[in-house]
């Protein structure tokens, strides 16, 4: 199997604390990785050093072969990788389909002239997004689709994260990447947004998905495969089964007991 | 009071809020994008009125046609205005993005002295009120004792018309809503192809050239313009803004007209106390403030968790 997302030797410093230790890191189209760790392990700047948002200090990523390390976000997220927050990162005066729509901004040019005189190919292409906003919002709940003219404040919590990954996944990515999904949900509510998550990936069998989560439940049910970090190492890679069992994990997550 | 005078308070009241309307718009445009106050914004106001009157008197010169002289007024407005935006933005305000917005302030302060003094020092005998040429039909419309020019009610038109068309810019345009997302969340924003740089410059270039063109109602309007005129307009676009809340786009359209209301509504109450319309609209915004410390109407911000 070939990757999809190839990194090596990713290492991210921040003076001298190093968030990112020299990381390998492989994803295959179709893969779910469930990415583990304590908190400050490097989880998060994994992906916003994937994403562009830091700069990475050295090492290699590739998406597909296209290089993506030390890229701009524009260009990372023009070559496929898409991603929601740990904080639900919505602009919560808008509607929800200007929310969503953001996520195809970058498909067609924002001059002033063709927002002039274009309107008619404009509002083609607004009928085709606001058809598949809606498309999409309805997979997820179809309230939701009903509500996309509605201010995204207004929406529950669950459905703010499902607002997220449709904006995530209206540009078709080819690696989508969540950050704890279940952060500040019920357990009832991941669970339904696990569901909604399992069910996308049946329809779109070659995305692949990285998934941040310190729910192991979550974990269990959607990855393929794991992947452990801990002081901005890989300290595990492989199945779940074998992950709970691995003392260097439960040493991380639980201290030595010394 | 007479009706006619009464009408006539509120006509020019209505222009007054149109303007600075049209001022604070950009206040808050720029600090939706980049949290930062701009006290430049006022002197851009008389940089774009003396741009329109140079454009308009140098047609004027070539040609007796005061439409084509209108029109190359509102051009040079727009584009030196704007310019004088992008400038501003991209060589004062962007760099000094991750230093502490104080150093903005001081920054754009001293920007703001600088066009001030190259209008009086830079155009001839700059330093007194300059008239402006007359360039709409000057028609008057009169009923009773109420009695109102064709050309004042033209620029009341066209104000409004500039304020719908930046609102249905910003709301309902892919332009529109990448600045809102800047505004929002530059990392979403970047993530979704948005290119941060430009959308700061274009949205700067946007907010001056609104000032610019308000300068230009102004002038022809009072048919004077003055080196000096956009000090005050820019502490009470600043004031109006704030009030209506700094970073939304309908709050400082409405802290505009407000400001102008109050003013409106103390020179017809207490002619006699006009001179003081001022202070009692600041003391009227010092007061909305502490009732609503986050404006009329306020940005819904992500909650923190």
């Amino acid at each position: 199997m070939t990757a999809l997302l190839a990194c090596s030797g990713l290492t991210k410093r921040f003076g001298g604390l190093v968030a990112l230790d020299g990381l390998d890191f492989a994803v295959a189209q179709g893969e779910t990785i469930g990415l583990v760790g304590p908190n400050g392990s490097g989880k998060t700047t994994f992906f916003n050093v994937l994403t562009g948002l830091y700069s990475p200090t050295s090492g290699a990523a590739s998406l597909d072969a296209v290089d993506i390390f030390g890229k701009s976000p524009q260009s990372i997220g023009r070559a496929g990788v898409a991603r929601t927050f740990q904080r639900c990162r919505l602009m919560l005066d808008q509607t929800v389909f200007d929310n969503i729509a953001l996520g195809v901004l970058r498909a067609k040019p924002l001059g002033l002239l063709s927002t002039l005189f274009r309107r008619g190919r404009l509002r083609a292409d607004l009928d085709a997004t606001i058809a598949r906003a809606h498309q999409l919002a309805c997979r997820f709940n179809p309230q939701l689709g009903a509500a996309l003219f509605r201010p995204a404040g207004d929406l529950t919590m669950i459905d703010r994260r499902r607002v997220e990954i449709c904006r995530a996944l209206i540009a078709n990515p080819r690696l989508l990447l969540l950050d704890e999904p279940s952060a500040g949900m019920t357990p009832d509510e991941t669970r339904r947004l696990m569901d909604d998550l399992l069910a996308f990936r049946e329809e779109a069998p070659h995305l692949a998905v990285v998934l941040v989560e310190h729910e192991m439940d979550v974990i269990r049910r959607v990855s393929d495969r794991c992947v452990v970090l801990n002081f901005g190492r890989k300290i595990f890679e492989g199945l779940f089964d074998a992950m709970i069992e691995d003392r260097e994990v439960q040493t991380a997550y639980l201290g030595s007991g010394q | 009071m007479d009706m006619g005078i009464l009408a006539q308070h509120l006509f020019n009241g209505l222009m007054l809020g149109m303007v600075y309307a049209m001022i604070a718009v950009g206040f808050s445009l720029f600090f939706g994008v980049l949290d930062v106050i701009k006290f430049s914004h006022g002197d851009v106001v008389s940089v774009g009125a003396f741009a329109a009157l140079g454009g308009a008197s140098a047609i004027g010169l070539l040609v007796d046609m005061p439409g084509l002289s209108l029109l190359f007024g509102l051009l040079a407005a727009i584009a030196v205005g704007g310019l004088a935006g992008v400038v501003i933005g991209g060589t004062l305000v962007l760099p000094l993005r991750n230093a502490p917005p104080v150093n903005v302030l001081l920054v754009t302060l001293m920007a703001g002295t600088i066009l001030r003094e190259a209008i009086r020092l830079g155009v001839p005998n700059g330093g007194n009120p300059k008239p402006f040429p007359v360039l709409l039909p000057q028609w008057q419309i009169t009923a009773g004792s109420f009695s109102i020019g064709f050309d004042s009610v033209l620029i009341l038109i066209a104000g409004i018309g500039i304020i719908l068309a930046t609102h249905l810019l910003i709301t309902r345009t892919r332009i529109g809503l990448a600045i809102r997302a800047v505004a929002q969340d530059v990392d979403v924003a970047r993530l979704a192809g948005i290119d941060f740089r430009r959308t700061v410059l274009g949205t700067f270039a946007l907010g001056s050239a609104l000032a610019s063109v308000a300068g230009l109602m102004l002038g022809l309007y009072y048919r004077e313009v003055n080196f000096s005129m956009g000090l005050v307009l820019g502490v009470i676009g600043f004031a109006a803004a704030v009030v209506g809340g700094l970073g939304s786009l309908l709050g400082p359209i409405l802290g505009g007209f407000l400001f102008a209301f109050v003013q409106t509504l103390v020179t017809i109450v207490l002619p006699t106390a006009s001179a003081y319309k001022d202070v009692v609209a600041f003391g009227v915004v010092i007061a909305l403030i502490g009732l609503f410390p986050t404006g009329l109407i306020a940005e819904r911000s992500s909650e923190r968790v």
